[in-house]
């Protein structure tokens, strides 16, 4: 795998950041051609001189980004031998530059691969071996140091002098890979979630229709672009010829702060952001005038935390959504008058989006009846990379796709959901499954038997990990939290441990997860070292 | 106070370095900010963290960069916090 690091030349100052360009611009439909790179290419012409992208205090233009993506491009066609469907990772934080390695791939004809750029060692091998990426695109501040050593070539953007690019347009389309969006699978191995060109396009149509974007927006995008909501933002809003704002949002005063400095018109988040921004933030205290709304989705967001971010950005509107990654993105929205009267409600579908909810032999369920939330539409992916037992477990032959979410409608057509059909649990927008931890600490462990059950902590979900002895040997409990520190990532890390002589089981002899999840809110709030331990004189 | 301190940096280091393979260079020392490795997500895990393991509440306030900029000046705040004759919950 090359790897090739982008590196930003020239590009213009803080100037237009906050100037106000009132325009009459409407984008075509997303629907109007059949390639993504296309879509981009026909907004940033007709957009040249705005800014695409206004990071911290550099404005990038979309005749910037168009150039860059171009030069990406031509370099990855001038590299790769077959270039029809090579899969370019991309391991960029929000930047110009991730703008510039993703339609620039899509341009090639090669198919993006967005990785975190915070990403487990053993997981990022996973991936990597699972899709071979020919090319990683990365910058010098996103790059493990670890890796220093692999042969990379720099690329100045937007040109690059030594390779002069022309070149024809892609030719993929439609359902054609354009995207491979890796998520925690059901036994917590990464399933490549594969999405087409015309996947991107449609639920990028649908939710412009549901949302008022704009031309003139300003979208402060704090979601990872490599995740599927982050890559819908980005999606909608170049989509629309709008600007997307990136800055350090490290501390939920300094998102709100962002907000009112560069006069955000919208934002969009995860419910522990919104927590997070409620808790510290200091949101609402001071008015921001330009902002129009707030979209939540990525979770559910605790009804009275809702309505608390509803009351606090008056008289801008809070838009509850949902969605997943199998379905490109996004499923359903809840209208902002709606938010009080269908309490805890997703909302209904958005345009070109059906859902409904069935029974085991996929018949759908009447109004009240608890069952799986089925999603069809362009929107629904193409399949998991590599993996068709997985596919044809969630994707139906007539097109429906079993979201894994328990939901019911109500007589209006509105869904509630009532959690996950399997034990995956969403932390931070990602979906974990207790499995991973659990696989973990019997394979270092063999003389325990682990289980992770989620705990409410506050507001978001963490884990408890429960220890019982197989044998009569001894659980480490000090060795066991020490391998979950150094090979977990802090949100998969148990918050507790909890050693059992032996787990309650079912009436078929399997451990009882209901009954170790009776037992977290007794252990909940007991400090693990005691303050005494730390300030102890030594 | 000084060995437990040590404990203290120990874990936090840790606790951050599992993060992903950039920040395992991550000392006390490092400048968690200017660096980039700070995100809002790792600043909530660290918020998680640090309540659960040492009961230690912030307030909205004490959410900011001076404490967070360093390993050092997250450890400075727990202490600070824990020598303070606050109630003692849980």
């Amino acid at each position: 795998m090359e790897v090739l690091l982008l590196q930003v030349g020239t590009h213009e100052a803080l100037g237009a950041t906050t100037a106000h360009d009132v325009s009459d611009y409407r984008a075509p439909s997303p629907l109007a051609v059949a390639n993504l790179g296309t879509a981009f290419l026909n907004v940033a012409r007709a957009r040249a001189d705005h800014p695409a992208v206004a990071a911290n205090r550099d404005v990038f233009s979309y005749d910037w980004i168009r150039r860059a993506a171009n030069c990406v491009g031509g370099c990855l066609r001038a590299r790769l031998r077959h270039v029809l469907g090579a899969r370019v990772a991309l391991q960029l934080s929000n930047s110009p530059e991730y703008l510039a390695a993703f339609y620039g791939t899509l341009l090639a004809d090669c198919v993006v691969v967005p990785l975190p750029i915070s990403l487990e060692e053993h997981r990022r091998r996973q991936i990597l071996g699972s899709c071979k990426p020919e090319i990683l695109i990365t910058r010098l501040s996103d790059f493990n140091s670890q890796e220093a050593h692999s042969p990379a070539t720099t690329l100045a953007l937007p040109e690059n002098s030594n390779e002069k690019i022309s070149f024809s347009p892609p030719v993929r389309r439609d359902r054609d890979l354009a995207m491979l969006l890796f998520t925690s699978g059901s036994m917590g191995m990464p399933k490549g979630v594969m999405l087409s060109h015309r996947n991107l396009l449609a639920n990028a149509d649908s939710i412009l229709r549901g949302l008022p974007i704009c031309a003139d927006d300003r979208a402060l995008a704090v979601l990872p672009f490599c995740h599927a909501f982050g890559n819908s933002i980005l999606q909608t809003h170049i989509l629309s010829g709008a600007t997307l704002l990136i800055d350090r949002l490290t501390f939920p005063s300094s998102i709100v702060e962002a907000l009112r400095r560069l006069e955000a018109t919208s934002f969009s988040a995860v419910p522990e952001v919104y927590s997070m921004l409620l808790k510290y933030g200091h949101l609402g205290e001071l008015p921001l005038p330009a902002l129009r709304y707030m979209t939540v989705a990525g979770g559910g967001l605790r009804y009275d935390l809702a309505t608390e971010i509803e009351n606090r950005i008056r008289p801008a509107s809070f838009h509850v959504m949902y969605g997943q990654s199998e379905a490109t993105a996004r499923l359903a929205s809840l209208p902002p008058e709606q938010l009080r009267i269908r309490r805890g409600s997703i909302g209904r579908p958005i345009s070109g989006v059906d859902l409904a909810v069935m029974d085991e032999a996929n018949r759908e369920l009447p109004a009240g009846i608890i069952g799986m939330l089925c999603a069809r539409g362009e929107n629904v992916m193409l399949g998991y990379w590599q993996d068709k037992s997985a596919t044809t477990d969630v994707l139906s032959g007539d097109g429906w796709l079993r979201t894994g979410d328990l939901a019911h409608c109500d007589e209006d057509g509105f869904f509630y959901l009532h959690g996950r059909a399997s034990l995956l649990v969403k932390v931070q927008g990602h979906r974990v499954h207790p499995a991973e931890i659990e696989g973990l600490v019997e394979a270092g462990f063999p003389e325990t038997c682990a289980v992770a059950i989620p705990m409410a902590r506050g507001d978001e979900t963490r884990f408890v990990l429960f220890l019982a002895p197989r044998d009569d040997r001894p659980i480490n409990v000090m060795k066991i939290r020490a391998v979950c520190q150094s090979e977990l990532p802090a949100y998969k890390q148990p918050l507790h441990y909890e050693v059992l002589d032996r787990f309650p089981l079912t009436p078929g002899y399997k451990i009882d997860r209901s009954a170790l999840a009776l037992l977290v809110p007794r252990i909940r709030g007991t400090p693990r070292i005691q303050a005494d331990d730390i300030l102890t004189q030594s | 106070m000084t060995a437990n301190r040590k404990q203290l940096e120990a874990d936090l280091i840790q606790f951050v370095r599992s993060r992903g393979s950039r920040h395992v260079a991550v000392i006390l020392r490092t400048d968690l900010l200017e660096s980039g490795l700070l995100d809002s997500l790792l600043l909530m895990d660290f918020i998680f963290h640090i309540e659960e393991a040492y009961g230690v509440r912030f307030d909205s306030d004490q959410v900011n960069p001076s404490n967070f900029r360093t390993i050092e000046d997250i450890v400075g705040f727990v202490l600070s916090q824990l020598s303070m004759p606050q109630g003692q919950s849980g």
